[in-house]
């Protein structure tokens, strides 16, 4: 690649197309735009490091034209490009790790289009995903996409990595929403893949979870849904997880369309049951005999804290305040970094307790099917040996579906570190998948898991782990032990790395083992619309995926 | 890496500071001013990120950081979204404030006053019944004043009046800035004034914060009762015979008044006492209301980013079918005004009582 | 004369193949005499046969086809050696996994061999299996037959959720089987619909769902709107149904229409396909929602409407296009009372349906219909055409596969 342009000259340049107050080289810019929310970059951050790898600029165009415009320079004078919407990705996709421009796409948050008829809305990619469905809600409509990250993520970011969200099981994942893009390529070209001529493939579909690194998705057409009218939520109580996933199965085969399905694994059941749940003997058995450290965690990730749910109702954070006093901080810290320490033994105590395993599942419609449906799911869970929980759980967890999200910043203040791991199977494989993935991080990490977004042919796992290490760079390490543990577990267990959250860097290294052989298609997709590499440069595929030489990274 | 010296005034905040550094922005839609100016070092998380950075010595104290800290226009819509019930709003003001100490008063010009004439012979020279618009009123929204002095009158409350001490600046622009010693120097002037009433109303809504929360912060608590226009107007239009006013209006609920004061039914009250049909709430409304960007010295300071709020607050309202939207704090009346155009009529809550009362009076 | 034998064919070439491919299934070609290169049809069986095939005409720079043998190849690709593949062969069934509900199968089976196989055990693909039953399943996916777009199946590339392909370099790539995934774009769907111009798709796995007995709702309606409207409020009410078609008989198919019960007052049928006593609501729930607004027809038991009603699918040669439900019910409004025969929408779904209507039908109303569907003519070049020129570039740089599609 030809000499970087000099910043100066490169903001200059920008400066022309966006006009310079849309393009910003401030410390203060640089400095949040230099990370997204990769739990690894959290622990840099811990250490002190805030801006490892920051941007050259950041720029804010105001359409697709002058993306094209921006893209077109910066292909022109090969400086990398990361595309950016909320920065909320939890895999390092929009660290600028070769610097380069950083092209936030939040200017374009309009919605441009209703149809009502047809139920398709067309709308620019940098919307905020929270304003998007506040939008569609005062017309009636519901995109019917709901991930944790809704307050902070983007549409264009939602399609750029794949986004799940809560009622996957009933709307699909956010690829399954769209119908058709608008994406500019690096040379400038802006193209509608709704435009698809006999014997081509569905270029939807290609560009969905590029991950920025073929072009900017500037719009999209999406399927809406008119908001439903009734929706019912009721938890069961399985004996075992093996019972819970027959029931799941069951359920998402029969034909019926949950909105959501979800299956918590022992220690998971106990959190989420949390105060709903009424105090038993498994209950107190588990604290008794997980002792003060397992009590601590679990207080710890138990806090209820009622985030933006949309009813404005807070009542969930009242217990809250009490909790955070000082004191009774440090003493939870100095608990739980104990315990983490030793994560075999609080793997080994969390999980000897006798809890039940929780489901939730929940229908959205017409009130008289809803009825019908949850009647019908009812009668499948119980043959398949699930007991009615009433509709306390399903409540509960509606209402602070959100707010898990919350419980993170609390572990990172103790100076531990907390991720999550969503992988993929079908049903054959999903409960080896599920011992494998344990058994990889238990020497490493608290590990606890949920089985969240379930289909008809298979199901997602979702792995909380937390570690701690006392050494920052020592953290980092373990960090990378727990991901490549894990990683090498899912992929001999014949599952995908990801269901929901994306490569970015975070998983990058282990896509040659995800893919085998399909990165050929991979390199051609990406020399035939970004031969020079600029665009975000480094994710999805490590260089080295590649053995070809002649196909060796350009930025 | 090179560290600067870590920040001891604001070592005081570590707690809060971290909850937000960590945090993946969950309170992100509700801030009006990122949503606004699309940028991340705009959110909370970003100003909260770059504080808890200079407070651990990871970044320097530049102007550009100072800058970017001064985006937050105070509406505390984060903490009212978050799980934590982090007061971003206070801690960034105490930011600000070490920035100022640290680095100089922001530029910016100073608020020069208005003459002001007497209106409607509601002048004394201490009155024991103040009235105090806010400055705001006084530059861009005079016509309220009048409005409110017309209610009286026909309502038979004749000793509310205007004083000396109506023109000063209240200082909310040195507050907000984090400039501590040019407000306290103000304020003292102020609370001079003002002290001599046993009563007082307050139109802005900013300035009844100040009044009623900082400045006693400041030990300048008045001696004198501190009430909105609206708490006013509540008993006062209780017995008055009002000829309802038609139309589909929308209440703009101010995030000072809300969120801060907790004043949120009497505004409701009064409208619902002349309005026709039902009053139209915005999804947006009470504790979790949108700052239209009147407020936080948003309109100086980054008069984009504030149209485009005020525009946010704006479509709110057409997109519930409204055909006017009401505020009684004329910060945001004015700032709504100018974005509305012809999408929506923006009417102060004191002008569309007086419309009620006075059509009744002319016929009565 | 020289009457055409193998022993005309080159035997290097010739040679060569015998050791990917048995001999029994090379089938030298008439025209392969006349250029130097050879013309074979051949049927590999494994994966590895057709990775090697494909290494062997890179080496040779022959050209592979995954169709039939046309006139004019042997001029167009003159001295290079040209293979037809076959998949004839290529029809296992290498795993039927009912507790993941899915199906792998080699791509050479036809629609009606795999449909025979699920059929046995109860399970369908949720495929319009009749209009290409003896066409292979691979051959079917290649060229997006249906580009489906139903409210139970979605479409059919979506069903697909593995793929094994053979590059045009002879790189053997598999798709890892998940329900979902988020690594990266779904590179397997560059193969569905792209005609073979990309790769060569030899292994599938599909989603399979129960069979359930096909029932059909029948209703009769005076015009296109009144038939939306029903569709569309039944949809709104929870009808998740197999299948939704829209359609009147064509003028040959008068007896077919007086069987049905369809009339000039009710010239319209609407097909309702229920899903199954769980999902979908039951037979009486349907007749609840549409007997309002339609009337409800009693066909004969058995009665096809494909072949009662309209030319069999495999005579359909009028376009069909995509349209939304807003350009379906903008073409009810400009009709009005007035409805044409032929007319056929099917695979709907609340965002919209396809659309078509026989070539037989002439006339100034079946014309209007046509008119709109002509604006959903894709023009060449598509905007797309440049990009896919340069991806089979980067594939297939030597020009191997399906040259000249």
């Amino acid at each position: 690649m030809a000499a970087r342009l000099a910043r100066a000259e490169l903001v200059a340049g920008l400066a022309g197309i966006v006009g310079p107050e849309h393009v910003s080289t401030s410390q203060a810019d640089l400095v949040a735009y230099s990370a997204d929310f990769w739990p690894k970059a959290q622990i840099w951050k811990l250490a002190g490091d805030v801006q490892r790898y920051p941007p050259d600029c950041v720029v804010w165009p105001a359409d697709e034209a002058e993306i094209a415009a921006v893209l077109g320079f910066c292909n022109e004078h090969n400086v990398p490009v990361v595309p950016y919407g909320g920065g909320s990705g939890v895999c390092g996709g929009t660290v600028p790790i070769s610097g380069g421009v950083t092209v936030d796409v939040k200017r374009l948050n309009q919605l441009l289009e209703v149809d009502d008829a047809s139920l398709i809305v067309r709308c620019q990619a940098g919307i905020n995903g929270q304003r998007f469905e506040d939008k569609l809600n005062a017309r009636g409509l519901s995109l019917g996409h709901f991930p944790s990250s809704i307050a902070c993520s983007t549409l264009g970011g939602w399609l750029a990595a794949r986004s799940g969200g809560q009622f996957s099981s009933k709307y699909g994942k956010i690829e399954d929403m769209v119908l058709s893009l608008r994406v500019v390529f690096p040379n400038g070209d802006i193209r509608d893949t709704g435009v698809r001529g006999p014997g081509a493939p569905d270029w939807t579909q290609l560009i969905v979870g590029s991950e920025g690194t073929l072009g900017i998705i500037t719009e999209a057409s999406l399927k809406v849904h008119p908001i439903p009218n009734a929706q019912r939520l009721r938890g069961y109580r399985f004996r075992n997880l093996h019972d819970g996933f027959e029931g799941m199965r069951a359920v998402m085969q029969s034909g019926l369309r949950p909105i959501v399905v979800r299956l918590y694994d022992p220690f998971d059941s106990m959190l989420a049951l949390g105060k709903q749940r009424k105090v038993d003997r498994h209950g107190d058995e588990a604290t008794d005999s997980g002792g003060g450290a397992v009590g601590a965690l679990r207080r710890m990730l138990s806090e209820r804290t009622g985030p933006s749910d949309a009813s404005g109702d807070k009542s969930g954070g009242g217990g809250l305040l009490s909790r955070l006093s000082p004191l009774a901080d440090s003493a939870k810290r100095r608990a739980l970094t104990t315990a983490l320490r030793a994560p075999n033994v609080l793997n080994r105590l969390a999980h000897s307790a006798p809890s039940p395993c929780l489901m939730i599942i929940g229908f959205d419609g017409e009130p008289d099917g809803v009825a019908a449906d949850s009647w019908s799911a009812g009668e499948l869970l119980a043959e398949a040996g699930g007991t009615d929980a009433g509709t306390g759980p399903g409540e509960a967890w509606l209402k602070h579906r959100y707010s898990v999200a919350f419980k993170q910043a609390k572990m990172f203040e103790m100076g531990a570190f907390v991720d999550t791991m969503e992988v993929a199977t079908t049903w054959d494989r999903l409960e080896s998948l599920y011992q494998a993935v344990r058994k990889a991080v238990r020497p490493h990490a608290f590990v606890m898991a949920h089985f969240s977004h379930a289909y008809r042919e298979g199901c997602s796992i979702y792995f909380t782990f937390a570690a701690y290490h006392s050494d920052p760079l020592r953290a980092e390490q373990l960090y990378d032990t727990i991901w490549n543990a894990a990683s090498e577990a899912t992929l001999r267990a014949g599952a995908t790395l990801s269901h929901h959250h994306g490569v970015g860097l975070s998983k990058r290294k282990h896509m040659v083992g995800e893919h085998g052989a399909m990165v050929h298609v991979w390199r051609a997709l990406k020399d035939s619309v970004d031969p020079r590499g600029i665009m975000n440069p480094g994710k999805l595929f490590t260089d080295e995926s590649f053995a070809d030489p002649t196909h060796g990274a350009t930025a | 890496m090179a560290r600067a010296q870590s920040d001891a005034p604001l070592a005081a905040y570590a707690h809060e500071l971290t909850l937000c550094a960590y945090c993946p922005s969950l309170c992100r839609d509700e801030c009006p001013v990122a949503e606004a100016d699309s940028r991340d070092t705009s959110t909370p998380w970003g100003l909260m990120s770059l504080a808890d950075h200079v407070r651990r010595g990871a970044i320097e104290l530049t102007d550009d950081v100072a800058d970017a800290w001064a985006r937050c226009v105070g509406c505390g819509a984060c903490t009212a979204a978050c799980g934590h019930d982090n007061d971003v709003t206070g801690v960034l003001l105490a930011a600000r404030s070490v920035a100022v100490q640290r680095l100089g008063p922001p530029s910016g010009a100073a608020f020069e006053p208005p003459e002001v004439t007497e209106r409607a012979g509601r002048w004394e020279a201490q009155p024991k019944f103040a009235l105090v618009p806010g400055p705001e009123v006084l530059r861009n929204a005079p016509a309220a004043v009048d409005a409110l002095f017309d209610l009286c009158d026909i309502l038979d409350e004749p000793s509310l009046s205007l004083g000396p001490g109506v023109e000063l600046d209240l200082g909310y622009a040195a507050w907000h800035s984090g400039d501590h010693a040019q407000f306290a120097r103000q304020a003292a002037r102020v609370h001079q004034h003002l002290n001599t009433a046993s009563r007082i109303v307050v139109m802005s809504a900013e300035a009844l914060h100040l009044l009623r929360n900082v400045y006693p912060e400041f030990g300048l608590r008045l001696d004198a009762e501190v009430m909105h226009t609206t708490e006013f107007l509540v008993p006062l239009l209780s017995g008055a015979v009002v000829q309802r006013v038609s139309g589909r209006v929308a209440y703009h609920d101010a995030c000072h008044l809300s969120r801060h004061l907790g004043v949120y039914d009497e505004p409701r009250q009064l409208l619902e006492r002349v309005l026709t049909g039902r009053l139209t709430e915005l999804p947006k409304a009470g504790d979790r209301t949108r700052c239209c960007g009147g407020t936080g010295c948003a309109v100086n300071r980054q008069p984009a980013t504030a149209a485009t709020m005020a525009s946010e607050v704006i479509a709110l309202a057409v997109d519930v079918g409204a055909e006017t939207l009401v505020s009684f704090s004329p910060e945001c009346v004015v700032s709504l005004r100018a974005a509305a155009g012809d999408r929506i009529a923006v009417e102060h809550g004191v002008g569309l009582i007086r419309q009620a009362v006075q059509s009744t009076g002319s016929e009565t | 004369m020289t009457p055409p034998t193998s022993s005309v064919q080159p035997i290097g070439s010739l040679h060569e193949l015998r050791q990917i491919v048995p001999t029994e299934q090379i089938e030298p070609q008439l025209d392969g005499e006349q250029g130097a290169g050879g013309s074979w049809a051949l049927e590999p069986a494994t994966q590895v046969e057709l990775v090697e095939l494909l290494k062997w005409a890179n080496r040779r720079h022959a050209a592979v086809f995954t169709r039939r043998p046309r006139r004019g190849d042997a001029e167009r690709f003159g001295r290079r050696p040209r293979l037809y593949l076959r998949g004839r062969r290529m029809k296992r069934v290498l795993d039927l996994d009912i507790v993941s509900g899915t199906i792998t199968v080699q791509s050479g089976i036809t629609m009606a061999e795999l449909h025979n196989t699920l059929d046995e055990r109860t399970y369908t693909t949720g495929f319009p299996t009749r209009p290409w039953s003896q066409e292979p399943l691979g051959a079917v996916l290649a060229a997006s037959l249906d580009a489906h777009w139903g409210p139970a199946y979605g479409k059919m590339e979506s069903q697909v959720v593995g793929l094994g392909v053979v590059l045009p370099n002879g790189t053997a790539v598999e798709s890892r089987v998940a329900p979902r995934k988020a690594v990266g774009p779904d590179f397997s769907r560059l193969f569905l619909g792209s005609r073979g111009r990309f790769g060569i798709v030899h292994q599938v796995t599909l989603r399979i769902y129960p069979s359930a007995g096909r029932i059909v709702s029948s209703f009769g309606a005076p015009d296109l709107t009144t038939a939306l409207a029903a569709v569309k409020r039944g949809i709104e009410r929870g009808l998740h149904p197999r299948a939704i078609e829209i359609l009147s008989p064509t003028a040959d198919r008068s007896w077919g229409r007086k069987r049905v019960g369809l009339s000039d007052a009710l010239p319209l049928l609407v097909v309702i396909e229920p899903w199954g006593p769980l999902a979908g609501r039951p037979l009486s729930w349907i007749d609840e929602q549409f007997a309002g607004a339609l009337t409800r027809l009693t066909p004969p038991v058995g009665w096809s409407v494909h072949d009662g009603l309209l030319p069999p699918p495999r005579a359909w040669t009028a376009p069909v296009v995509g349209m939304s439900w807003a350009e379906l019910e903008e073409l009810g409004i400009s009709l009005g009372a007035d409805v044409p025969a032929g007319l056929w929408v099917v695979r709907m779904s609340r965002q919209g349906g396809w659309l078509s209507i026989s070539d037989d039908v002439r006339g100034e109303v079946a014309d209007r219909v046509r008119a709109r569907m002509q604006q959903h003519h894709v023009a060449r070049p598509t905007p797309w055409d440049d990009v896919q020129e340069r991806l089979e570039r980067q594939l297939d740089p030597k020009g191997i596969l399906n040259p000249g599609a």
